[in-house]
């Protein structure tokens, strides 16, 4: 069965990509083998006695809205005036609230609608001019026998698959769910376009203002019907759920050179309504939201999609809501994971995959005292900057924290690899000491536009505690001169003079050339945070 | 982009939040005021929707510009970090639909909790042709407004009616607006995306046209 699954997607998908749509014969027998595994047209759906209890238990105002919406669903198709699609439509709606025991939210009826379009064709064949509501308890009769009920098995299961997200019957986790898509997203953003990140952030533009219609209808209000069904024949093909957040980000990319001319007061509105239109373009687009997909670090991409999709880790995190930093982030095994991908997998984008460089961003004493063999360091002290006391280049007493005069030399210093490797930033791990040298290294090269950097989490620290899997030995994990005891001891000389820096002296009472003006970096990573802790 | 040059004095930007439950006429106020139209079937609004609107008043230019929010519960508690930031408040009711003017304390309270004093709110009640529906007198809002000490208007997007004195009466009271006559001949430009999924690009968003109020 696996292998036949196998061998139809990878027919199917050179026939999607050969045309750029599935033909609308052939679509519903497609659809219909991918989400249901039935090598067959989709046959009739008679849900009498259901939708009658359906219907009876569902509240009137929910039915009323439930009707209110398919009455205004898709203005501009004639197929949505017809009064007995509107019919069907509401029964479907009810019907699947009432399985799934969820409350109907706004979006869902957008979902439905590519689906009954499905069955255009057979619909209009149909004499049902009798069709009409009579009473919100009341199924009418030839409504149930309407070949439009052949879509509902597949919108069911285009839904249960591809956004469970949507379906909890709680809506303080579908709102939280809904967070934490935004959370990820951000954090793609930033790795992938930092550039449209930043632009965003400064005019404060967060991803629960323009993204909630794009996750709520799954593209489904956003694009022409006819778009809807090509983006939804690559959803489906492809088997792919993530494709929804990926495909967003490339949106996102698409249009940046939009987001970077508009006045910044129009970025929400400029934001909203950002789309693609023809079949090409949108098999374009989600084409190259796959090859994001594949340069997006896998672990990342396996933590989001456990965020979004493994319902069991709902409730476990449903209580803390905690703020994704965003900055990407990657534990060891995740790095490892990353430095030894190839791109001769199987997965053919991949081939795209940039090299993967790390770089300690930790003082030349600490790298001295042990650092990775493949790691190479940024040389801090070899930098211009104001004189110290200390007589010293780049003294860690003196700077404390790293000044933009600094940070602009380690920028120079990455320029030659802007957008062509994966970098992977490293530092210490000890949380005081990452505010110096890791954190406002990673913004300032994602604030200079450095797409793909990441940092590893925890530093240092974390590597020195992983424990190799047994059996093997990752590589890139082979230290050069460790000596833990004096790390350790330069670590805490450092924490120090931070610490009685921070204390001793007043924001008046430092003297100048500290070049203590990289603030407005911290005051960044501050006001990120608390956009991402809103509400 | 000419017509922007000509101005001298700077753009005050306010935010306009629109809330109330769903199906009272939000999309519909908004977009008679921004388009003078009105249509029988906007569809529903899934989380929000943006617009904006530059007023170019007797001796400055104010940029409003318009949060219209989704109504459902669903998602409801996605909509305090909208109301953030927020220099005006308008809370629609719908005069044929009781439950929708019963829902307006809660608004009232949503907004206070976010933003405290520091927001002009008002309160509309919306659909007034409908006059053999009508479910709120007009008395009963004006004593909702008085009991809050908000602003109170009744509209009715279909007809046209009251939406330009709405916009109006609140671009009067906007915070630093005080010593400015209220504004009787403005001139508005709408600043207009490509609103309509249907054509092909958002390249146009820097268009600009003359609006027919």
């Amino acid at each position: 069965m696996r292998s036949k699954q196998d061998k139809a997607e990878s027919y199917w998908y050179k026939c999607l990509f050969s045309e750029f749509q599935l033909a609308s014969n052939i679509r519903p027998r497609v659809w219909n083998f991918f989400l249901l595994g039935k090598d067959e047209t989709p046959t009739l759906f008679s849900p009498v006695r259901q939708l009658e209890t359906a219907l009876n238990s569902l509240s009137i105002p929910v039915k009323e809205q439930i009707w209110l919406d398919v009455s205004r669903l898709r203005p501009n198709l004639s197929m949505f005036q017809r009064n007995q699609v509107r019919v069907v439509a509401y029964c479907m709606l009810c019907l699947f609230c009432y399985q799934r025991e969820i409350s109907y939210f706004q979006g869902l009826h957008e979902i439905l609608a590519p689906f009954l379009f499905l069955f255009q064709a057979a619909s209009e064949d149909e004499d049902t001019s009798t069709i009409h509501l009579k009473g919100w308890n009341e199924v009418p009769p030839l409504a149930i026998f309407s070949p439009l009920w052949k879509s509902y098995p597949l919108f069911c299961a285009f839904l249960e698959r591809f956004a469970p997200f949507l379906l909890d019957p709680s809506e303080q986790v579908l709102v939280l769910l809904l967070r934490r898509a935004f959370c990820y997203f951000q954090t793609l953003l930033v790795y992938h376009s930092p550039r449209v990140f930043w632009t965003l952030t400064e005019a404060q533009v967060t991803p629960d203002m323009y993204c909630v219609s794009w996750f709520v209808t799954l593209f489904a209000g956003n694009l022409n019907m006819e778009d809807v069904l090509v983006l939804y024949d690559c959803f489906i093909v492809s088997g792919n759920e993530m494709s929804i957040f990926y495909f967003a980000l490339e949106l996102m990319s698409r249009h940046e050179s939009i987001l970077f001319q508009v006045n910044q007061a129009m970025l929400p509105e400029t934001c909203m309504h950002i789309t693609v239109h023809g079949n090409y373009q949108v098999c374009e687009t989600w084409l190259a939201a796959r090859t994001k997909q594949s340069i997006t670090p896998q672990g990342f991409h396996r933590r989001f999609y456990r965020a979004m999709y493994e319902t069991k880790e709902y409730s476990i995190e449903s209580t803390s809501d905690q703020p994704i930093d965003s900055l990407m982030h990657l534990s060891v095994e995740e790095w490892i994971e990353e430095c030894n991908r190839t791109p001769q997998s199987a997965d053919s984008s991949s081939s795209t995959l940039l090299p993967f460089f790390l770089w300690d961003c930790r003082s030349k004493e600490e790298y001295d005292a042990g650092h990775l063999a493949i790691a190479a360091r940024v040389p801090w002290e070899t930098f211009q900057t104001n004189p110290c006391p200390h007589d010293s280049m780049y003294c860690p007493y003196c700077h404390p924290y790293p000044s933009n005069q600094v940070l602009n030399q380690a920028i120079a210093l990455f320029e030659p690899l802007r957008n062509i490797v994966r970098i992977c930033l490293i530092g210490s791990g000890d949380e005081i000491l990452d505010q110096m040298d890791v954190y406002p290294l990673a913004l300032a090269l994602t604030r200079s536009h450095f797409r793909y950097v990441c940092i590893l989490s925890g530093g240092i620290h974390s590597i020195l505690e992983y424990k190799k899997p047994q059996g093997t030995i990752p590589h890139g994990l082979d230290w050069v001169d460790l000596d833990r005891a004096k790390q350790k001891w330069i670590e805490e000389e450092r924490r120090k003079a931070r610490m009685t820096e921070s204390s001793s002296s007043s924001s008046e009472a430092r003297p100048s050339f500290f070049g203590w003006n990289s603030q407005p970096i911290l005051d960044l990573r501050l006001s990120l945070n608390r956009i991402f802790k809103k509400g | 982009m000419s017509s922007q040059s000509k101005s001298i004095t700077p753009l005050s930007k306010y935010k306009l939040v629109f809330l109330g439950d769903q199906a009272v006429g939000k999309t519909s106020i908004i977009t008679r005021f921004m388009y003078d139209k009105f249509d029988n079937n906007y569809q529903a609004t899934i989380g929000i929707d943006f617009l904006s609107k530059t007023m170019y008043l007797e001796d400055r230019t104010v940029r409003l510009q318009l949060w219209d929010t989704a109504g459902q519960e669903r998602f409801r508690s996605l909509i305090p970090s909208y109301i953030r930031d927020s220099s005006v408040a308008v809370i629609v009711y719908d005069v044929t639909n009781r439950a929708s003017f019963l829902s307006v304390n809660r608004w009232l309270e949503e907004v206070k909790n976010e933003r405290g004093e520091d927001v002009i709110l008002v309160l509309v009640g919306n659909k007034t042709d409908q006059t053999e529906r009508r479910q709120v007198s007009t008395e009963e809002g004006e004593a909702k407004a008085k009991e809050y000490g908000i602003m109170f208007m009744e509209t009715s997007a279909k007809a046209g009616f009251n939406v330009k004195a709405l916009f109006r009466k609140i671009a009067s009271v906007l915070p630093g607006m005080e010593n400015v006559p209220e504004p009787t001949n403005m001139q508005m430009v709408d600043i207009k995306l490509n609103s309509n999924t249907e054509t092909t690009t958002t390249s146009e968003s820097n268009q600009t046209q003359r609006c027919r109020c």
